[in-house]
């Protein structure tokens, strides 16, 4: 009795003790994940001070000497930079504009279909580019888009929207709609997955209730279906934009070309390019450390204009 | 809803009204347009791995093959490394989804006990990695330094622990009754035999979602090949693709830079007749590279939509 009483307060020793002899089973399987949490998520955050340190590989992260914001300065003359943050947070912008309500519109769609069976084939086949690897995906894009024998082009003939084959990934100017159209081919069946979740959890009975009122499958959807998964639409839309900031290295770094670099280097690709294949690693770093503060900005914005919409508390 | 039912109250027309009809009509046929946009591309993958490969070059490739062939198929399998990187991506597929879905169910299930001692603080420590990451260079540092550079176990031990899994773990484990638990106790079982005897077997739906999930990321990894590994045995499947592109690329260089010279017109109409081939035995090979993975999916596809909603949803 004693024992418990001291638990409530907080005490390090006591709850170690307790954590220890009483719960060593549910302690035990915390381990492994907390394990690699430290080594690989935190283990990391100390190498970020290379960001204001001149690295060198034989004196080590914390061996090399200080140079203070040198890496900072040079970013904010230097172009690529400036491109990169540019195109990263464009297309973060468009993603969250246009491939966020995607796969919700899919998913009221798939909900309109009446016969379990096709909905089921439907949802099928709306999930399986998920499965195909970025890699694979990109490596067939060249293909799919040949001026000479790519569908893409003879598709867009046919139907007579350009005149003229488009060679697409040499233009600069498609690169941003490659992207999204890539992205959104891949991911919209799957990510609809979680609203059908959340539309098929819907209580039947107001619908038919709706339906005796005379409410037209319109009016339903507007007024029972989209009130109903609000509370999803938000919670994922915090979650994603971390993930939406994370850009598309895939994409950006396999299908980029010098033609087409003024659009599609991101901050990630830019990154990878100077650190790993120049071998600038501090230069890197800062580099890597802009991404990361654009990535709390955007995600910050994101959560203050959920809140702002919706009666969602946000994330924090 | 209260002001819909007074004024549109209307038993008699529940059945079907014309613009009902033709709202239904148009999500049909929005659909099924839709699901061309998904099939097709793969479609057209598969007609090209099945045609000859330089006829392919000669005109578009659509609906059929023109010169069917299986040549591009055995070719590819003799592929220099194919072999090799298939067996790296099964193995690293197989090892990593069954570690990583323990290791997140396992923590997962813990968490799901509002008693744990420090829980608040292993939930913050799990919280903020997925909003703010060490980076791609000081992760690269890491992995050098602690010398799993060109090692097997950096395609494993990076990536198990997801707190994404582990909250939708939570929440479906939070759903199993406490009675099932209770009789347990009672007979003096610790919660790690609770947990394999008792709580896994009831909850295959989750970890039907969670391994899938898994495996198919892992199957369809390539950036970390390319970032902490040199060594040819290490290659995988997905990897292989990635290289495939630079190479093409390559290959267009050198026939732009030769266009100039003297051998131009041989050199562009080599490498042409090269990548031609190339192109058709790389295309098969990604649809032999993509099959296993389809395959176990619609296995698991009835799990899918059932284990992704007790977890994210109520978690």
């Amino acid at each position: 009795m004693k024992k418990e009483k001291k638990a409530n307060k907080f005490n390090l020793k006591e709850n170690l003790k307790y954590a220890v002899v009483r719960q060593w089973d549910l302690q035990l399987m915390v381990l492994p994940a907390i394990i690699v949490l430290i080594i690989f998520a935190y283990g990391p955050m100390p190498g970020i001070i290379i960001a204001f340190k001149d690295y060198t590989f034989n004196k080590g992260i914390f061996g090399s000497d200080w140079v203070g914001l040198k890496h900072f300065r040079s970013i904010l003359t230097d172009i690529f930079v400036h491109r990169s943050l540019f195109n990263s947070v464009g297309l973060s912008l468009f993603r969250m504009a246009l491939l966020f309500p995607a796969p919700i519109i899919l998913a009221l769609l798939f909900n309109e279909v009446r016969s379990s069976k096709l909905r089921r084939f439907f949802q099928t086949v709306s999930y399986y580019p998920y499965f195909v690897s970025w890699a694979v995906v990109c490596a067939v894009v060249p293909i799919w888009t040949s001026t000479q024998t790519g569908w893409v082009n003879a598709f867009l003939q046919t139907i007579g929207l350009i005149k003229e084959p488009i060679s697409f990934l040499s233009e600069a100017n498609m690169f941003w709609g490659i992207t999204l159209m890539l992205e959104l081919w891949k991911g919209i069946g799957f990510s609809a997955i979680i609203y059908i979740a959340a539309i098929s959890g819907i209580d039947q009975e107001q619908y038919e209730a709706a339906i005796i009122d005379g409410a037209s499958r319109f009016q339903r959807i507007r007024l029972i279906t989209i009130p109903s998964i609000a509370g999803t639409i938000s919670l994922l839309f915090i979650l994603q934009i971390s993930g939406i900031i994370g850009g598309n290295f895939d994409v950006s770094y396999m299908l980029g070309n010098p033609s087409n670099a003024s659009r599609s280097m991101i901050l990630q690709s830019y990154t990878y390019d100077v650190g790993l294949l120049d071998g600038r690693f501090s230069y890197a770093a800062a580099v890597g450390l802009l991404t990361s503060i654009t990535g709390m900005i955007l995600l910050l914005g994101g959560n203050f204009i959920v809140k702002r919409l919706t009666k969602h508390s946000g994330l924090f | 809803m209260t002001k819909l039912s007074i004024f549109k109250r209307n038993p008699n027309k529940i059945k079907q009204r014309p613009s009902e009809a033709i709202f239904g009509a148009a999500v049909m046929v929005s659909l099924v347009i839709l699901m061309i946009f998904f099939i097709y591309p793969f479609y057209n993958c598969i007609v090209l791995s099945f045609n000859d490969g330089r006829d392919a070059t000669r005109e578009g490739l659509f609906f059929l093959p023109r010169v069917f062939t299986m040549d591009n198929y055995s070719r590819a399998l003799r592929a220099e490394g194919f072999g090799m990187a298939a067996v790296m991506s099964v193995l690293r597929t197989g090892i990593a989804t069954t570690l990583s879905v323990m290791v997140c169910s396992m923590f997962g299930y813990a968490m799901s006990k509002n008693h744990l001692r420090f829980r608040k603080l292993y939930m913050t420590l799990a919280m903020i990695p997925m909003f703010f990451s060490g980076g791609m260079i000081p992760s690269f540092l890491l992995i050098r330094n602690i010398g799993l550079y060109n090692n097997f176990l950096v395609y494993i031990l990076p990536g198990l622990f997801s707190m994404f899994y582990a909250i939708i773990f939570m929440g479906s484990f939070r759903e199993i009754p406490a009675s099932l638990e209770e009789s347990a106790m009672l007979d003096g079982a610790n919660h790690v035999t609770l947990f394999y005897r008792i709580i896994l077997p009831v909850s295959k739906p989750v970890i039907a979602a969670i391994s899938i999930f898994t495996a198919v990321g892992h199957w369809n990894s390539w950036m970390d090949t390319m970032l902490y590994t040199r060594k040819e045995g290490l290659n995988t499947l997905a990897y292989l693709f990635s290289k495939v592109i630079f190479s093409a690329q390559y290959l267009q260089s050198l026939v732009e830079s030769n266009e100039g010279g003297s051998g131009g017109g041989a050199a562009q109409i080599a490498a042409e007749m090269r990548g031609a081939t190339s192109t058709s035995i790389m295309v098969a090979a990604m649809v032999l590279a993509t099959v296993p993975i389809t395959l176990i999916y619609p296995f698991f596809q009835k799990h899918f939509t059932k284990g992704v909603m007790i977890g994210s949803i109520k978690g």
